[in-house]
């Protein structure tokens, strides 16, 4: 105990393949962690994950030593999924067409109530199919 | 890792409802991550400032983002040339939803390639390791002590000693040298090259490393030419089990997972009577090497702990 924070860092990165390039590097550069310490924690902890991105939250200590907690996966990222869009079959920011169910919406809902300040199921679910529209994918019943 | 890459930084403030699809969008077009902020917003009760990140997500009571809005920060390859022109073409797709979006400067910027690590280099000391080494930054002067100097410069490389994984293989090899003679060494996943220098500092007569990364592997080879053995020491990028031979003791400090799908090549490159040394290991994956090293006929002989790392040893 007693140790005090300096400082929190928040960043969204790949599960399982952090190196000491951007954003790792200037972000914890920045707080004087030492970035090999922190990839290969995060590393062995996230390698299960496989392909995803993993909002990622720092906490780093006076004595430059540092602990971090890893949340859900983004709603898009989840959406994306659903759908069945290939990572990289499409152009960033090209729309991109594809469907998802409603029942897939209520899982990722569920899945990420927490994250979305939402006060309860109907209010995520209005949320995900939000963003599933913004990304050119509709949401069909189902 | 390649250390030489040129980056550009994209810096963007939007809703915070927008924010996921703006991420995304970053993502897919191939930032190495985003880093998100909050100027301007400091936690209640924490004691320092919050450098990026939602303070809301932080403990106490939760600061309001009166401003609704948070800072992206991403970082692209520099070779992405149309970058600026396809980010505002997301961004007029994005008004129609979230009115204004547009009117936020979009700064991109060129970041030098560098050495990330240098902040957190400045503050690394000596070290003593176990009983006889002491590891010594290469840019430091050495301190006076009757330990064995060991001169490292782990660049982007893993292996400085101050990682408890690193430290108590380390120790664990220094017993072993004190109890018998230790002709070879097999350093899996070699980083820094620190634990085969170290173990050759030792007394150990020759050691292999191994290692997939390029950069590390230069590392690796410079340190050891720092300390003297490199006449003493291979280092490879040749695969476990591609013809190295068996080993007095074999260490392999790597990630739980990397360990279970090279155990087989690992197991078959120590030496009867040997010894097997296992590290990277989270407290939550031990059963599962443990189980996966004896099935291939090796016995656990000790283990070491701190944190939620463990250190494995084994004999045949
Ligand atoms: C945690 S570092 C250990 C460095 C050093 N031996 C130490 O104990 O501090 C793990 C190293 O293993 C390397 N590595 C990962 N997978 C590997 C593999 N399949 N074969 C060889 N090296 C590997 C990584 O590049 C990294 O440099």
């Amino acid at each position: 105990m007693g140790k005090k924070i300096v400082g929190q860092i928040k960043l969204h990165i790949k599960a399982g393949k952090a190196t000491p390039q951007p954003p790792i590097g200037p972000a914890l550069g920045q707080a004087g962690v030492n970035i090999m310490e922190f990839c290969k924690a995060f590393n062995a902890r996230t390698a299960s994950i496989g392909d995803a991105t993993v909002p990622t939250i720092i906490t780093v200590f006076s004595d430059k030593s540092f602990t971090f907690v890893t949340k859900a996966a983004p709603v898009s990222e989840s959406v994306r999924k659903a759908a069945g869009i290939d990572k990289g079959s499409k152009l960033p920011g090209r729309d991109s067409a594809g469907k998802i169910t409603k029942s897939q919406v209520q899982k990722i809902a569920e899945a990420k109530m927490a994250d979305l300040y939402a006060i309860d199921l109907e209010g995520a679910m209005r949320t995900v199919e939000g963003t599933a529209r913004s990304m050119g994918i509709e949401v069909v019943e189902g | 890792m390649a250390e030489n890459q040129e980056w550009v930084e994209l810096t963007v403030t939007v809703p915070v409802a927008a924010q996921d699809l703006v991420v995304d969008w970053l993502l897919e077009a191939g930032a190495s991550g985003v880093q998100e902020s909050y100027p301007g917003l400091f936690p209640a009760d924490g004691e320092g400032e919050v450098i990026s990140g939602d303070p809301s997500e932080w403990w106490g009571e939760a600061p309001k983002n009166k401003s609704g809005k948070v800072d992206l920060t991403a970082w692209l390859p520099k070779s992405y040339l149309s970058l600026e022109n396809d980010f505002q073409g997301f961004l007029q797709r994005l008004e129609a939803r979230f009115p204004g979006i547009l009117a936020h400067k979009v700064s991109i910027e060129n970041v030098p390639a560098q050495d990330w690590n240098a902040n957190w280099k400045a503050t690394w000391k000596p070290t003593a390791i176990g009983m006889r080494l002491m590891v010594c930054p290469s840019w430091e002067e050495p301190p006076e002590t009757d330990r064995i100097v060991m001169r490292i410069d782990p660049g982007m490389a893993f292996g400085t000693g101050t990682h408890f994984t690193t430290a108590s293989c380390l120790s664990l090899i220094e017993e072993i040298v004190e109890k018998t003679t230790v002709d070879s060494l097999l350093d899996v996943g070699t980083g820094s090259g620190i634990l085969a220098i170290g173990a050759l500092l030792l007394g150990v007569k020759r050691a292999v490393g191994i290692e997939v990364d390029l950069d590390a592997l230069a590392e690796a080879r410079e340190n050891a030419v720092r300390n003297g053995v490199a006449d003493r020491m291979t280092v490879t990028s040749a695969g476990v089990g591609s013809g190295e031979g068996q080993f007095d003791v074999v260490v392999a400090n790597l990630v739980a997972h990397t360990i279970v799908r090279l155990a087989k090549p690992i197991c078959q490159a120590v030496a009867d009577g040997g010894w097997l040394i296992l590290s990277g290991i989270l407290a939550e994956h031990e059963e599962t090497v443990d189980r996966e090293i004896q099935a291939h006929g090796l016995k656990r002989h000790a283990s070491m702990t701190e944190d939620s790392w463990v250190t494995l040893l084994y004999r045949p």
